[in-house]
């Protein structure tokens, strides 16, 4: 599993697959804390995406791609 | 009428009697009655140069239509002008539809305008459906070459004017919804000549900035003139082929330029792209509190359910054990019985008595001779005798 390359979309997917297998409720308890802590962290990590991403405005100077800040 | 004929001018009187004679309101009614009567002048289309053009505060609009040898005037009511695709223009080549009429108390007759259009946009319109249909078979507009939209970019590149309002709209909305991502203004001309090349080399640039996961073409309002670069070829390849998925917002809703056809996605209006492109970030937040709260209740049931069962188990274990404990008990019981039964000492609690002859047991009478000593054992105490 490659957590690191998760996409903020992929996380979601991700959690939501988890919720379910935790709400049928038919594995082991060794699987079910391994689920359920990986969940978690996965919520913690999108919570934590949203509230240290901030709304960042840039503009395209030449061909090459190179950016500067945007100024009304 | 006799009197009256006799006040005409002889000259007048001689050729023609007094009923004969029409009334200014009569002739204008006649006429008003000929041209309107007339279906070569009602809903008919006419080519003409706008002039001395008037936009009334009432609403109505007055113009003159002319070429190079008559003018006719024309009215526009409010409720016609209204639907007007586009503002009149002095000087701009217009076809019309509408029906003469008479205005009698001026004597004029006009053309009463319900539709107007801008002549001349006839070659561009061709040109849009010959490259549509083109395309079209070529395949550029085929579902399956569309590019998945991402559902949570994290850089979005937006290819529209600098200037202007657009790139601000589109910062607001997302601003507004989802304020979590990266924008890359990607600048470009979005009008005029060099329009289409403009945004080709933006297409370009865009596809060359790696964090760049999708794209917003835009641009706002206008003529099909002003967004003719939109319907050039170049632009439509370029859409094409680039490897970001790109969502377009031009015009209005009512606007649908070639651009939009080739693009991965087609929004209706600038700011409707990007409403389309990024998630309402309050709607993440909630799912993912639920998310956490369905996990612990998740593993809290897993908890409880298995505990229950673990209860369940120990009372059917308890229950189980005393269960055998008293059978058990029970059996130590027969046992002590059947044990009992062969213990000597009950017997002779019944009345019973063992004889012995020495140490032996005394069990037949031939054991015995007058004269031995016997003893008696009783259940309680011992009797000594002697055989007679």
């Amino acid at each position: 599993m490659s957590k690191k390359t998760r996409t903020f979309e992929e996380k979601l997917e991700r959690i939501g697959e988890i919720v379910s297998q935790l709400e049928r409720g038919n594995m082991g308890l060794q699987e079910s804390i391994a689920l359920f802590k990986e969940g978690s962290a996965l919520t913690k990590e999108c919570k934590r995406y949203l509230e240290k991403t901030e709304l960042e405005i840039q503009k395209v100077i030449d061909e090459s791609g190179s950016t500067e800040k945007f100024t009304a | 009428m006799g009197s009256a004929s006799s006040e005409l001018p002889e000259a007048v009187a001689k050729r023609v009697s007094e009923e004969r004679i029409f009334s200014v309101g009569r002739l204008t009614r006649t006429i008003k009655e000929t041209l309107e009567s007339n279906s070569d002048l009602r809903e008919i289309w006419v080519r003409g140069e706008i002039s001395n053009l008037t936009y009334h505060l009432s609403g109505h609009v007055y113009f003159t239509l002319k070429d190079e040898n008559s003018q006719i005037k024309c009215t526009m009511w409010k409720s016609n002008a209204s639907n007007l695709k586009f503002k009149l223009a002095s000087g701009g080549k217009t076809i019309v539809r509408g029906s003469v009429e008479v205005y009698e108390p001026r004597g004029e007759y006009q053309l009463i305008v319900k539709e107007a259009y801008e002549d001349g946009l006839g070659d561009l319109h061709k040109r849009f459906l010959l490259l549509k249909e083109k395309l079209s078979k070529e395949g550029l507009f085929a579902e399956e070459h569309k590019k998945r939209i991402p559902k949570f970019p994290k850089t979005i590149g937006v290819i529209t004017s600098p200037t202007g309002a657009v790139f601000h709209d589109i910062c607001n909305v997302i601003s507004r919804r989802f304020p979590h991502v990266r924008i890359l203004l990607v600048p470009a001309k979005v009008q005029g000549d060099d329009g289409a090349q403009s945004i080709v080399a933006a297409i370009h640039t865009a596809n060359g900035i790696k964090e760049i996961d999708l794209i917003i073409l835009a641009r706002g309002g206008g003529s099909l003139e002003d967004l003719w670069c939109f319907n050039e070829e170049s632009v439509a390849r370029a859409v094409y082929s680039s490897e970001i998925p790109i969502v377009s917002g031009i015009g209005h809703e009512t606007d649908f330029t070639i651009a939009d056809f080739v693009s991965d996605k087609r929004a209706p209006t600038p700011s409707a792209a990007a409403e389309i492109i990024v998630p309402d970030a309050m709607r993440i937040e909630t799912e993912l509190q639920q998310y956490a709260d369905k996990l612990v209740r998740g593993l809290q049931n897993f908890v409880s359910l298995r505990s229950e069962r673990l209860d369940g188990l120990t009372i059917r274990l308890i229950r189980s054990m005393k269960y055998t404990a008293q059978n058990k008990s029970g059996g130590v019981k027969t046992m002590q019985g059947k044990l009992g039964s062969l213990d000597p000492t009950s017997v002779l609690k019944r009345g019973f008595s063992i004889t012995l002859l020495g140490k032996q047991l005394v069990i037949d009478a031939k054991q015995v001779k007058r004269g031995d000593k016997l003893k008696t054992v009783l259940a309680s105490g011992q009797i000594s005798s002697e055989v007679e």
